[in-house]
């Protein structure tokens, strides 16, 4: 096998990032205990983000595949990368020198880059194997940061659950892997497509396909197979559990579209039926279960289930509309994310860092940066126009109407309004109610930085839905050509 | 003063109103102006409390005067008088639907408009308001809750009358309620003790004469009864002011009594105004109640006779009811307070003055009017503006009715007052002992027959009851209980289960995976 | 030349610039909040007199839209930056930018977080100016619901005891019909593959089609107007909003679902809407008596005005819906009248407030003796609220009395019992608020009307007058585009609705 020197321009991105873990993990075994080499290492990480994502935003633009078809590069699979990237960088980026809680420690931010590696090398993957092998190096280092917080029961708890879950998942993952293997001859994404298109499929490569995706729905923790987000957010340290917001859900997504609009194309109407139960499942257990939370990691961790749901929507659309809305969805997700936890994450009292909901009450009137910034985060989550979060709803629900499903947009926005909900409370407790003890003031710098930047983003997101929307259908194109004729039919069903 | 002025803005604005919506438009506007003069004395609870029931009660006038001008828009697609008179005749065969059932579409404009002149003319059933609008000062009293708009509403029958002329049923209605109301008001007033209620009374009933008029087509002889009770009414009103000034505003008759010599001006206003109410010969109200009796005569209708015989009864208790107000409050023995005989005094000019003036025309008016109203100049000073069919002669068999009809109401009058001279002069127990021996009818008499009563127990008190009861049962219990707060409730519980599930267990969260697992599998392929 | 400007994206965004200038105040507390009023002030009486320039030169005799601005958006999507006014909308931004400053001049009384106050206020001038003036439907739904988020702050931050309760309510009703709506409009998305409001009312859609858009429409809009029974939200979250805020809701907000049964649901769903329209009527007909009920046994001043409002709307969805021009040219002065005064009695409401700080009838009466001339202003407007001919208020209830007359006779006679009820309640609540001898000292030291409440009075007051005595001024504007909406509609006058 010859790999040409194509291959390894487009494959830019994952050797800067496995080159420079090569290089910290020296750095952090010679100077990770003292403070300035820490600081090193952390700087050295957000530069291997940082080059990386230049990597990929002047790499390939089209849609290459590598290493006789392991991986695969370029296209739109960029711009999820570019998403992980920054997403990445902004978590790592606000991970400051504040935190204790075994964040501090030097193989942190190691660990945080070889997770991201792997999640780009799942964005890449165009093989089972390479499926597989992606997905296991992102969540091995994340089992370990979540249970960072060594001194706390918590945290180990969570690391812990995740860790269990997480093989229970990679088990089902890697049984349906097999079974496909075995029913269609092999574990190329293109390979399979062809079979699938040439003929029926046979109930093996259904059952082996239900076996996956209840693999992949764990990573993107969609009900019911999300009951570990919830605690592992509110365990993990917050800066993991910013990262664990921002960075893996939209990897895993990526990851799924390609499964399932490129791999398994040819059999849309089957797996829409699997993402449909899974969508509603998550935008209702995202829905109810926030509303009672007191902790705003644990909330968050709902808000992200329900999310998902949403995104999830897109997809089972099965058509090239649902993934470029999925597409859009995910950029104002991880925007979102970044916002809300660029708040989250400085929230704090007495240089203790805090996580009741209730401790924002009356910031509007302390903090009044933090409580705008977190009030537009909320309301853009909540889907209320003209912010960003509306048209990443609008996108997937046109795409679920167009393909039919007008039942699940409906539950869709419904559920949308039990979820404005919470958003809500939020607002209220921040704007409707006065502080009893205030949170310490200053936020970090690197904080604002991101809460700027997501808000400019969220509240111009008005401007730049028309390129983005282009880019977006144009960018799904290569991915879903294999998808069945299926979402001609079934959209037609319903114009009469 | 801007208030009056309001007022008379708007009474011309209905008077020379061209169309519909503009005699709509000063119709509303004297009701506001009257409901701000009643509730003048805004101080009072039962000022603003008459001025408010004044105000709704014209508006339920109003609410048919509007469907009236809705039903006449939709039929002539005009509100014009020119269009819609010039137009009448045609629909005379037409009918409409209305709430389901086919009614001559004249018939139906016409009832409708007439509820609205019901209302503002004070007539049975929309009368309450009047009596109590007597809160008012007592010139406000003089002219608009006698002699000008409460007349509006007969001015409308009148004006409408090219209409009204083809819907024999409205016109039968007109006159029946006109009749009634002539009767009604007149059993009240011999009961009340509130100087200016009797009065008030009084021109209800007087009201209905007008009205019962222009039910039997004798549209002329309901005008010029108006005209003529517009002087002597004004006439009572402001005499029986100025004997409410003299006694310190003392407005009840049992705290009056033998003054009469101390305010001679006054008290001999009250006779002239009395006796032209009365229909004395020769004065005012003789020659155009009269009129109207003889006009319902000529109608040889069932309805014509029964209104009749009723103003017949009527008259006789008018006479009755105006000595009644003279002996009580300017004979006897003085029953004032002290105080109020120390400052008895004839009032001053200024208020004795106006008087004058009225005083001519109670007597004058009748007699100067006659010919013009009623008699031969009529066509040429009614010229186009009233309208009666040939068929509806009782306007010309006014002239010709035997003479018992035209004795009968002045051998009544006189025997009203004779009656009120015997019960309050020669026999002064006679009124206590009647009262007593007709207890229940006294009662319904001295409470008017119960209708504020009754109207407060079928309209007032259930309208509120259901308003509360629409607003806690319907609003809170039901709307909100089952949508918004019901539903949030229904929510949160939810959730709450939802979090029960969420055990922490690390067993059950892959139990859940795995039966998540199944039944997705499951599902799929039932889905087959 | 002003013709050639972009003048409805200038009065839309020209709050904006406002929010700007008061984000750079700067100095101590009172500083900030006095000059944080003036620029809200000055800036909103701007854009009044800017908007007086699209009254000015709108050309009434031409039916379609005017001073339309395209501009490419979200350019494959068939979704466009499109703007127009028509003799629709073009009366509804100027009632908007006429109430803005008023309101923003009745809340003088706002003492804390001025500056965050009249953001929210000035943010909300360019959701409702935006909102009538779109042409396209996203843009519409961005500006629709964009409207909630700072109406939902003026009342969470700025309201009464109960203020959460009645935010949440408010929002969450609203949004949960919105929402419906906007599957629709992503259906109607779907099938036309544009958001443009001019095509889509070109476009017919097939009748079981339309049967299912115009339910989540009517779902959005009948929360809005509001009609029963989806009206519980209104007494609550005007019984605890600021006066201006309730004067915005009800003289803006509520608008707003009228506007779009014209805007959307007569022109794109005509089969449907005259398949609903008995319904519609029913559902009126059941609001202005119940309500009007309700309002007889409130002993809240505010909610008795909130019911009334409910009442009075639904004259309007009356007149919508009875396909004549006489109906629906009067449910439009209806909106623009009920605006002007209802947001007078809330002020009115406010201006005791402010003084006693209850809403509690009880505690009042006899407040014609310390405040005569305030006496007079809400004797004016109580009576131009219960429709006297001179005042606005009986143009569009009598033109929409009319409309239904001839599409159910039913329905007019039911909805004019309404007239009498609405005498009864709001002569009660006058007489118990305002006659009677002043008792309470708390009464009995209420300070006079000042300047500033009197200039709120004064213009509001003259408009009423104003268009009650000449209803033209505003009945040019609309009718030759009514004309043709009815046209159009043609033939599809409720056919089912004349069984009444």
């Amino acid at each position: 096998m010859a790999f040409s020197a194509n291959d390894w321009i487009a494959f830019l991105p994952e050797t800067i990032l496995v080159l420079f873990a090569l290089v910290v993990t020296l750095l952090a075994a010679w100077a990770g205990d003292n403070p300035k080499g820490r600081q090193l290492v952390r700087q050295t990480v957000l530069l291997a983000y940082a080059l990386a994502l230049v990597a990929v935003m002047v790499g390939q633009p089209e849609r290459t595949e590598l290493f006789n078809g392991l991986f695969v590069a370029g296209g739109v699979l960029s711009w999820f990368k570019g998403l992980v990237l920054a997403g990445a960088f902004a978590a790592g980026w606000m991970t400051t020198q504040k935190w204790d809680e075994g964040v501090e420690r030097a193989e942190y931010p190691l660990l945080v880059l070889l997770a991201s590696l792997g999640m780009c090398l799942m964005i890449s993957a165009n093989d089972l194997m390479a499926l597989y092998m992606g997905l296991e190096l992102q969540s091995l280092p994340l089992f370990v940061i979540a249970a960072m917080r060594t001194r706390s029961l918590k945290s180990s708890e969570a690391g812990l659950k995740y860790f269990l879950l997480g093989a229970l998942s990679s088990g089902m993952l890697l049984y349906g892997a097999s079974l496909i293997y075995g029913f269609v001859g092999t574990t190329s994404f293109a390979g399979i497509a062809e079979t699938l298109a040439a003929g029926p499929a046979s109930a093996g490569v259904t059952v082996g396909l239900v076996f996956l995706l209840s693999g992949l729905a764990f990573k993107i923790s969609a009900a019911p197979f999300h009951m570990w987000t919830p605690d592992v957010y509110e365990g993990a340290p917050t800066p993991v559990t910013a990262l664990f917001a921002i960075a893996p859900k939209v990897a895993a997504m990526a990851l799924l579209l390609s499964v399932t609009h490129y791999a398994f194309g040819p059999i849309a109407a089957q797996w829409s039926q699997v993402l449909v139960a899974l969508s509603v499942a998550s935008m209702l257990v995202g829905a109810f279960g926030a509303l009672r939370q007191t902790d705003i990691k644990r909330m968050m961790a709902y808000s992200s289930i329900a999310h998902m749901g949403y995104a999830l929507i897109g997809l089972a659309a099965g058509t090239a509309e649902g993934a470029s809305g999925v597409l859009i969805y995910m950029t104002t997700y991880l925007v979102m994310g970044a916002g809300s936890f660029a708040i989250i994450m400085s929230m704090r009292r007495d240089e203790t860092p805090v996580q009741k909901i209730s401790d924002l009450a009356g910031a509007s009137s302390t903090h009044p940066l933090l409580a705008a910034g977190m009030m537009l985060v909320m309301f853009s989550m909540a889907g209320i126009p003209p912010l960003a979060g509306f048209f990443g709803k609008w996108y997937v629900f046109v795409a679920a109407v167009n393909a039919g499903l007008i039942p699940l947009a409906v539950i869709g926005v419904l559920a949308s309004v039990v979820g404005a909900f919470y958003y809500l409370r939020i607002i209220r407790l921040m704007y409707f109610q006065e502080p009893d003890e205030t949170l310490d003031h200053g936020m970090p710098r690197q904080n604002q930085a991101v809460l700027l930047a997501s808000l400019a983003v969220i509240v111009l997101f008005v401007f730049a839905i028309g390129p983005l929307r282009d880019y977006a259908s144009q960018a799904v194109q290569e991915l879903t050509g294999n998808l069945a004729v299926y979402s001609a039919v079934s959209s037609a069903s319903y114009s009469g | 003063m801007a208030y009056l002025s309001l007022f008379t803005f708007a009474m011309l604005m209905l008077v020379t109103a061209d169309n519909l919506v503009q005699l709509f438009f000063g119709w509303e506007g004297v009701g506001v102006a009257s409901y701000l003069l009643i509730g003048f004395w805004y101080h009072k609870p039962s000022a603003h409390e008459a001025a408010m029931k004044a105000f709704v009660v014209n508006r339920v006038g109003d609410f048919g005067f509007a469907l009236g001008i809705l039903a006449v828009f939709a039929l002539f697609g005009a509100v014009s008088f020119d269009e819609i008179f010039v137009a009448a005749p045609e629909f005379v065969n037409v009918s409409v639907a209305f709430l389901g059932v086919q009614i001559p579409a004249l018939e139906l404009v016409s009832v409708l408009l007439f509820i609205g002149a019901m209302g503002k003319s004070a007539q049975l059933g929309l009368h309450t308001w009047l009596p109590d609008a007597m809160e008012g000062p007592t010139p406000v009293s003089a002219l608009i809750h006698a002699a000008t708009m409460v007349t509006a509403g007969v001015f409308m029958v009148c004006r409408l009358s090219p209409v009204i002329e083809y819907a024999p049923f409205a016109l039968d209605l007109i006159t029946v309620v006109g009749a009634l109301t002539a009767i009604f008001a007149a059993t009240v007033g011999m009961t009340q003790f509130d100087i200016k209620r009797v009065i008030a009374y009084s021109t209800c009933s007087q009201l209905g004469y007008m009205f019962f008029a222009a039910g039997v087509s004798a549209y002329p002889a309901a005008m010029f009864h108006l005209t003529t009770h517009a002087f002597f009414k004004a006439l009572l009103f402001l005499g029986a002011g100025s004997v409410i000034h003299a006694l310190s505003d003392e407005q009840d008759l049992r705290n009056m009594g033998g003054i009469w010599k101390q305010v001679p001006v006054t008290y001999a206003m009250m006779w002239i105004g009395s006796l032209a109410l009365a229909g004395f010969p020769f004065f005012a109200g003789f020659y155009s109640k009269d009129m109207i009796l003889e006009a319902a005569w000529g109608a040889h209708t069932g309805v014509g006779q029964m209104a009749f015989w009723l103003g017949c009864a009527a008259a006789l208790l008018t006479a009755f009811y105006s000595w009644r107000l003279l002996i009580l409050a300017f004979h006897g023995t003085p029953r004032a307070s002290k105080e109020a005989m120390d400052h008895l005094h004839e009032s001053p000019g200024v208020m004795l003055w106006p008087l004058l003036p009225l005083a001519i025309g109670a007597v004058l008016a009748g007699w100067l009017g006659y010919e013009l109203f009623v008699g031969h100049d009529m066509a040429r000073f009614w010229g186009d503006s009233l309208l009666i069919l040939p068929e509806h002669g009782a306007m010309e068999a006014a002239h010709h009715v035997p003479l018992w009809v035209k004795l009968l109401p002045v051998v009544l009058a006189a025997a009203g007052v004779v009656g009120a001279v015997i019960a309050y002069v020669l026999i002064p127990g006679l009124p206590g002992r009647l009262a007593e021996a007709f207890a229940p009818l006294y009662r319904f008499l001295f409470h008017k027959w119960y209708f504020d009563e009754l109207y407060d127990r079928v309209f007032v008190q259930p309208a509120v009851r259901l308003g509360h009861q629409f607003w806690q049962r319907g609003d809170r219990a039901v709307i909100d209980g089952l949508g918004p707060d019901g539903i949030s409730a229904l929510v949160m519980r939810l959730s709450g289960q939802l979090a029960r599930l969420q055990t922490g267990f690390v067993y059950h969260y892959a139990f859940a995976m795995l039966v998540g697992l199944v039944v997705l599998l499951s599902w799929y392929f039932s889905g087959f | 030349m002003l013709s050639d400007w972009p003048i409805l994206s200038l009065l839309t965004f020209l709050p904006l610039a406002g929010v700007l200038f008061l984000l750079l105040i700067r100095g101590d507390d009172q500083t900030v909040s006095t000059n944080s009023r003036l620029v809200a002030l000055w800036v909103s009486g701007f854009i009044f007199f800017v908007s007086l320039y699209l009254y000015f030169a709108f050309d009434p005799a031409q039916p379609g839209y005017q001073f339309e601005e395209q501009a490419s958006w979200i350019k494959g999507g068939g979704i466009n930056y499109h703007m127009g006014v028509d003799g629709i909308s073009m009366p509804f931004i100027l009632l908007a930018t006429f109430l803005t400053p008023l309101s923003i001049l009745a809340s003088w009384s706002i003492k804390h977080r001025v500056r965050d106050y009249m953001i929210a206020f000035l943010v909300l001038e360019t959701m409702m100016i935006g909102m009538f003036a779109s042409l396209d439907m996203l843009m519409f739904y961005l500006f629709f619901e964009g409207v909630l988020i700072p109406m939902f702050l003026i009342i969470g931050v700025w309201g009464g005891p109960r203020r959460v309760y009645a935010a949440f309510k408010f929002f969450l009703y609203t949004l949960a019909g919105s929402v419906l709506m906007l599957v629709c409009m992503m259906a109607m998305f779907v099938q036309e593959g544009t958001t443009d409001i001019p095509a889509l009312q070109l476009a017919s859609f097939a009748p079981a089609l339309q049967f299912w858009l115009f339910l989540g429409f009517f779902a959005s809009f009948a929360v809005k107007v509001p009609m029963w029974p989806v009206h519980t939200w209104l007494p609550d979250a005007h019984v605890e909003a600021p006066t201006a805020g309730s004067m915005i809701l009800a003289g803006v907000l509520l608008k707003m679902g009228g506007y779009g049964f014209i805007r959307f649901s007569l022109p794109m769903f005509p089969d449907a809407s005259a398949f609903f329209a008995p319904y519609i009527f029913a559902l009126s007909v059941i609001a202005v008596i119940y309500t009007s009920l309700v309002a007889l046994a409130q002993s809240d001043m505010k909610k008795l005005i909130a019911y009334s409002s409910v009442a009075h709307m639904g004259f309007v969805t009356i007149g919508i819906f009875s396909f004549t021009e006489q109906g629906l040219s009067g449910a439009m002065f209806q909106m623009i009248s009920h605006g002007l005064v209802s947001a007078a009695l809330f002020f009115c409401v406010g201006v005791v407030y402010d003084r006693l700080h209850t809403r509690e009838i009880k505690a009042y009466g006899g407040v014609a003796d310390v405040m005569p001339r305030y006496a007079a202003w809400f004797m004016l407007m109580m009576l131009a609220s219960v429709g006297l001919p001179g005042t606005s208020g009986f143009v569009g209830e009598m033109l929409v009395l009319v409309g239904a007359w001839q599409a159910s006779g039913l329905t007019a006679v039911l909805a004019a019992t309404g007239l009498i009820l609405g005498a009864v309640y709001m002569l009660w609540l006058y007489r118990r608020v305002v006659f009677g001898r002043a008792e309470s000292q708390a009464v009995l030291e209420m300070a006079p009307l000042a300047r500033r409440e009197v200039m709120i009075f004064v213009p509001l007051a003259l408009f009423v007058i104003w268009l009650g005595v000449f209803p033209a001024l505003l009945l040019d504007v609309m009718n030759p585009l009514i004309a043709q909406m009815i046209s159009q509609l043609g033939s599809l006058a409720p056919a089912s609705a004349k069984a009444f």
